[in-house]
């Protein structure tokens, strides 16, 4: 594996002091989802359909992408009670917008205080995630002034599938042998029909990471596939700066890749990467 | 309006008890997950993905979930909680919104169907479930002559997906056992049923000794070290060792 050349300045650098990942991409890359999510306040309310066009022209320009669908969102928060006699809720609703590409790979889900970004064909950080945000929040500002930023956080949904896996404990090898933990156990392991695993990671006082995985049937194929999902963030209230966010969102990518290889054997990782670097 | 609800999902499981220490520092809150689409994704992502959630299902007595909903979508758009629980309601984009007249079972059954499926499943008199769920005769028999799909105002329903809640933890609990059987070999059973504590059934199913000064109708989590076999001894059920277990209705 070849090392990362020189030392990555701090806007580089993962969050935790974890080491820095090896910025090589991916052939057939198991990723199935990215998504980043911005959380913020402001004094803006509702998002007039004007404003979400021009937040879609901006975007299908930048990516050179088609954007054709502009649907209304209306999220429902809603809190359900069932420790009294008969269930009960709570509950609010606001309204926003989702652009949506044709098929569905490149959607911004926006409401007055949430942007989400999600990309079902993610090709390398800079493309496929760094500047349609950029975009994105660029256009949030000047519409809704935002003032302060809550959440940045960074999701990252991995499906490891190999037609040959047909047994939990035949991803030894492919994943770090201490995520399989159990699955390698000298007298049950071979016995491990399910297993399923959330750890939670501290990175400093207002960032964290959530790793879930495990194994799971696929039944299209009676195969085994391997699930990773890497949720990393920074949950802390500082003002909207484009580019802080941008370089929190960055260091975040950063700090999910490096994760990222920790759980991945470093043998299998090597048959995954090519030449061309990350960036 | 096309409506869409999660399933509550019975998880194979022996629940635990929690003990509140002497000295209680509040929980770390629970990571909030960034949420992730699955309108455009596989059936085996979204398969993988909800297989996660039902093995990290929550415990917790109250729970949050947003969720966003397109109007031409057949699944929840985004599940903010890392896992979902109980019953939910979907809202579907483009439909007026009165949140506070929907109600729904666990897979969108109206209530009826719920009422009959219950009744089907414990072996009950049609009149002891309306005593049991509080649900009124003439209640019942508007259900039968609504057209299919008309909603139902939440407070008609009384108790009923409280009892359909039970039945699932109850079923859970006793496996492969005949429910109907179970609830007539003891007359505590069904009292508790009739009088609406079914909390109480619950407890009954998952023998838990029920702790002096506790309210009717309500459950209450008793502190037993998880890994310690004990013997659980019940005044008139036959006596069995179990591991720790927890009051499961939430």
């Amino acid at each position: 594996m070849t090392d990362p050349v020189g030392t990555p300045a701090l806007s580089d650098s993962p969050y935790g002091n974890l080491p820095p990942g090896d910025p090589r991409l991916l052939k057939d890359a198991p990723l199935e989802v990215a998504i980043c999510e911005v959380r913020f306040t402001g004094p803006g309310n509702a998002i007039p359909a004007e404003a979400v066009t021009r937040i879609r022209d901006a975007l299908a320009s930048a990516l050179g992408i088609e954007f054709p669908n502009i649907q209304i969102a209306t999220q429902g928060t809603m809190q359900i009670n069932f420790s009294v006699g008969a269930s009960n809720w709570a509950g609010d609703q606001i309204q926003g917008w989702q652009i949506a590409s044709a098929d569905g790979k490149h959607s911004a889900t926006i409401f007055p205080g949430t942007l989400i970004w999600q990309v079902g064909a993610y090709r390398r950080w800079s493309e496929s995630m760094r500047q349609p945000i950029e975009v994105l929040l660029g256009a949030l500002e000047g519409e809704l002034r935002p003032e302060l930023v809550q959440r940045v956080g960074l999701r990252y949904v991995d499906r490891f599938v190999d037609p040959d896996r047909t047994t939990p404990g035949s991803w030894a090898g492919r994943i770090d042998s201490t995520l399989l933990g159990a699955l390698s156990n000298p007298t049950f392991g071979q016995k491990v029909a399910g297993a399923q695993q959330m750890i939670q990671i501290y990175l400093d006082e207002s960032r964290s990471g959530v790793l879930r995985h495990g194994p799971i049937p696929d039944p299209a194929t009676g195969s085994i596939n391997y699930l990773l999902d890497l949720d990393v963030s920074a949950n802390e209230s500082v003002a909207f700066e484009l580019k802080s966010i941008l370089t929190t969102a960055e260091r975040l990518n950063r700090t999910s890749l490096s994760l990222f290889q920790a759980c991945v054997h470093p043998d299998y990782l090597k048959t995954m990467q090519q030449e061309e670097v990350d960036d | 309006m096309a409506m869409t609800a999660a399933m509550p999902v019975s998880r194979s499981r022996t629940p635990r008890i929690r003990q509140t220490p002497v000295h209680w520092d509040p929980p770390a809150p629970e990571p909030v997950a960034t949420p992730v689409g699955l309108d455009f994704a596989s059936r085996a992502f979204i398969d993988a993905l909800e297989g996660f959630n039902v093995a990290f299902g929550s415990d917790w007595t109250q729970e949050l979930v947003r969720i966003v909903r397109r109007a031409d979508s057949l699944a929840p758009d985004f599940a903010t909680s890392v896992y979902i629980d109980g019953l939910v309601r979907v809202v579907t984009v483009g439909d007026s919104i009165d949140l506070d007249s929907l109600v729904g079972g666990a897979d969108g059954s109206h209530p009826l169907r719920v009422f009959d499926s219950l009744r089907s499943e414990l072996g009950v008199t049609q009149k002891d479930l309306f005593t049991a769920t509080g649900v009124k005769h003439r209640t019942y028999h508007s259900w039968k002559s609504k057209p299919a799909g008309s909603r139902t105002r939440r407070e008609s329903v009384g108790r009923l997906f409280h009892l359909a809640d039970s039945v699932a933890d109850i079923r859970e609990a006793l496996g492969n056992v005949d429910l109907a059987a179970w609830l007539r070999a003891s007359d505590v059973r069904y009292e508790a049923l009739l009088e609406g504590r079914f909390d109480d059934l619950v407890d009954l199913a998952w023998a838990i000794p029920k702790p002096s000064g506790r309210s009717v109708g309500t459950s209450s989590r008793v502190g037993i070290a998880s890994e310690v076999d004990l013997p659980i001894i019940r005044s008139t059920e036959v006596p069995r060792t179990s591991r720790a277990k927890q009051s499961v209705h939430r």
